[in-house]
């Protein structure tokens, strides 16, 4: 690894090497002030797909740790993607300390608030937006569920806002960006820091009280969901819940039985945020 | 020393970690998982005293 970037987030040390400056300079500029960790859990590594591709038509493969032997070069200018996906990859491969929700996670007064859902449901959009109105972020990607207590552990790497969602953070200061990937395989990506207080508190965890299963593009309505459906929708939104076994069966099922549930259905982000404020305000009651 | 002498140093006499700093361990750890060692090397230095960081990543 010619050149090389140590980042802790949450409570996940990472370290990432790649064959080119670039990707490294553009992390290490999203990424300012993130603690170092001595001895990190993972490694990713951004290396040319074939020598050459180091330097001819540059193409990034994401290997590390541990990898997906099929998975599609990127371009060197989508850098900044390719190590947000290879941080995933870890986690989603290889973390054993925590039963992983893909889900969105804020958190407010001590409590989090968790959101689940397929790619496009706006997870990212809604924790970014609700980072910036009085939530702290905990995450736009990864809940880590702690077996043995039931806490949320928060990994707060910088939110990738995608295509039109982009648009949405006008007001917010431009230091706080990535710069504007056009073209990348799941469209126009920009990365967006993270608040410093966010960043500050990444280690505290929070105890869950609200999921929630946003979906975009439809009438506003709020549905209560079944204990059943949650728990089935939660082993599909894990990516360790088989490999960690019993212990992740009976985090799971007591998450289900004592976190409450609702499906939000939005047309537009300014209604989902209302509707989020509202769940949250009925659940406090 | 290459890392394939520090992980096969390792696996036969897991006291000579007690010499390793962070770096080290990185190290270790990175070429244990890429030749799908963690698990035995995890075993070897189970009893011994580690860095609470890497106790974490063999338990």
């Amino acid at each position: 690894m010619r050149h090389a970037l140590a980042l802790q987030v949450g409570p996940v040390g990472l370290r990432i090497g790649s064959a080119w400056k670039r990707p490294i300079d553009e992390l290490r500029a999203l990424y300012r002030g993130y603690p170092a960790p001595a001895i990190p859990d993972f490694t990713v590594r951004l290396e040319p797909a074939k020598p050459w591709r180091r330097f001819v038509k540059p193409s990034i493969f994401i290997g590390g740790d541990f990898i997906l032997p099929d998975a599609a070069p990127l371009a060197l200018a989508h850098g900044l993607l390719a190590a947000e996906m290879g941080m995933n990859l870890q986690m989603a491969l290889g973390q054993r300390r925590f039963l992983l929700l893909h889900a969105a996670a804020v958190e407010r007064e001590g409590r989090a608030l968790l959101m689940t859902g397929v790619s496009g449901a706006g997870k990212s959009t809604l924790a970014a937006l609700l980072g910036e109105r009085g939530w702290r972020l905990m995450g736009d990607e990864f809940a880590l569920l702690e077996m043995a207590t039931g806490l949320v552990h928060a990994f707060p790497r910088a939110v990738s806002l995608k295509n039109e969602a982009v648009g949405l953070f006008g007001d917010v200061a431009a230091d706080r960006f990535g710069p504007l990937m056009e073209d990348t395989p799941k469209g126009a990506i920009r990365h967006l820091r993270p608040r410093d207080d966010a960043i500050a508190r990444m280690t505290e965890p929070a105890r869950p009280a609200l999921l929630l299963f946003p979906r975009y593009g439809f009438e506003a309505e709020t549905r209560e969901i079944g204990q059943a459906e949650v728990f089935v929708r939660l082993t599909q939104a894990s990516t360790n819940y088989v490999a960690l076994g019993e212990a992740a069966f009976d985090a799971l099922t007591g998450f289900v039985r004592e976190i409450p549930a609702r499906a939000i259905d939005y047309p537009n982000t300014d209604t989902a945020v209302a509707m989020v404020e509202r769940a949250w305000a009925e659940w406090e009651r | 020393m290459s890392e394939a002498c520090l992980l096969v140093r390792a696996l036969a006499h897991p006291e000579s970690t007690r010499a390793l700093d962070a770096v080290g361990w990185t190290a270790l750890i990175a070429i244990a998982r890429a030749e799908q060692l963690m698990g035995s090397l995890a075993h070897r230095l189970d009893g011994l005293e580690l860095p609470p960081k890497v106790a974490g990543l063999c338990a």
